[in-house]
């Protein structure tokens, strides 16, 4: 496994067990998480395969001085990273960032 | 009398009660003696005074003195001391000086510890002046997000997005983990608005997008908020500590 890979993959198990918390920014559907003095994005943007109308999903980490130090569309080939791997990063995001397993809770234990 | 003559009887008259206001008040001193014709802030005068930590140097110091004062002053202790003192003065001497040396180096050690103290809370102070610059932008960035002026929001989000980097840069040593990571969120807060904003400038952005610039907004003065405010404390809480 690729140190791309297993960060992504410990990214998405810290954040399904709520020790990594993600915030939405201001870009559409962008979320944005800090480790260690460096940030990772994720983000979906309009496809750029004309026969797959599905967003893509983009994952970038920047540095301290706001560079961009690693970027992955898609998930690569390479480097042992697919799409299914990034499109569930993003949910888990989503879900962190919109806190939406709480308000979930808080929904049905209202109502039961 | 011409308006030239005018103006300089009313400033002659202006320098010499300013002079005379100097000379008749005790609690107003100038940095630069009196022959000045320039405007001095006034300062308050430093009178000498003892403090605790000043009285216990020097009682020690002169602690053996009331002792054979005492010795010297009774009767029954004179003579003894007296010859004590003529065959032993070169011992008592050299035990009084060790004391005062001793004393010495501890006034010396809690001197530094002092100017270290106050070397810490003047960068702290430096950190919480360029997190209330950020903060007063981030709040700037609010009105500007309102009235649609992207591109003096896309500026500001800039500046604020460099001020956060420059401050983790900076005052590395002096943030614990926490405020690091809060200021570096606040930076990509920042850097997010600067890209919706650039693009704004091109294409009106929709509803939600405004919504999601000002939430984003209003998180980034948050996260900033929190930062100097923990900055404050700190100034504020090794400011009581050296009271």
């Amino acid at each position: 496994m690729s140190k791309e890979s297993e960060l992504i993959t410990l990214l998405s198990q810290r954040t399904k067990a709520g020790t990594q918390s993600w915030e939405a920014t201001a870009v559409d559907d962008e979320f944005v998480t800090v480790v260690a003095d460096f940030s990772a994005f994720v983000r979906t943007a309009p496809s750029r395969d004309r026969d797959d109308p599905s967003p893509d999903v983009l994952f970038e980490v920047r540095d301290k001085e706001d560079r961009v130090i690693l970027s992955i569309r898609n998930g690569d080939s390479d480097i042992g990273v697919g799409f299914p791997q990034l499109r569930a990063l993003h949910e888990d995001a989503r879900r962190s960032a919109l806190k939406i397993d709480r308000a979930l809770d808080a929904i049905l234990k209202s109502l039961k | 009398m011409t308006a030239e003559a005018e103006i300089k009887t009313v400033n002659a008259k202006d320098t010499g009660r300013l002079r005379r206001a100097v000379l008749s008040s005790p609690s107003l001193m100038s940095t630069f003696g009196l022959s000045f014709d320039i405007t001095t802030i006034a300062e308050r005068t430093i009178r000498f005074q003892f403090t605790k930590s000043d009285w216990f140097p020097i009682a020690a110091a002169l602690s053996p003195v009331p002792v054979f004062a005492l010795l010297f002053a009774l009767s029954v202790t004179r003579a003894a001391t007296t010859e004590f003192m003529k065959e032993n003065w070169g011992s008592s001497a050299g035990v009084w000086g060790l004391g005062v040396t001793f004393i010495t180096l501890l006034v010396a050690q809690r001197a530094r510890e002092a100017a270290n103290a106050a070397k810490r809370e003047a960068r702290r102070r430096n950190l919480a002046e360029d997190l209330q610059d950020a903060h007063t932008k981030s709040q700037q960035v609010g009105l500007f997000i309102r009235d649609a002026k992207w591109d003096t929001v896309f500026l500001r989000a800039q500046e604020i997005s460099s001020a956060c980097s420059l401050v983790l840069k900076r005052w590395q040593d002096e943030l614990t983990g926490n405020s690091r990571s809060q200021i570096t969120l606040a930076r990509d807060q920042a850097g997010s608005i600067a890209r919706v904003a650039m693009a704004a400038n091109r294409l009106p952005p929709s509803a939600q997008q405004i919504l999601n610039i000002s939430a984003a907004q209003r998180r980034m003065n948050e996260l900033l908020s929190s930062e100097l405010g923990e900055s404050l404390r700190v100034i504020e809480g090794s400011q009581q500590a050296n009271e």
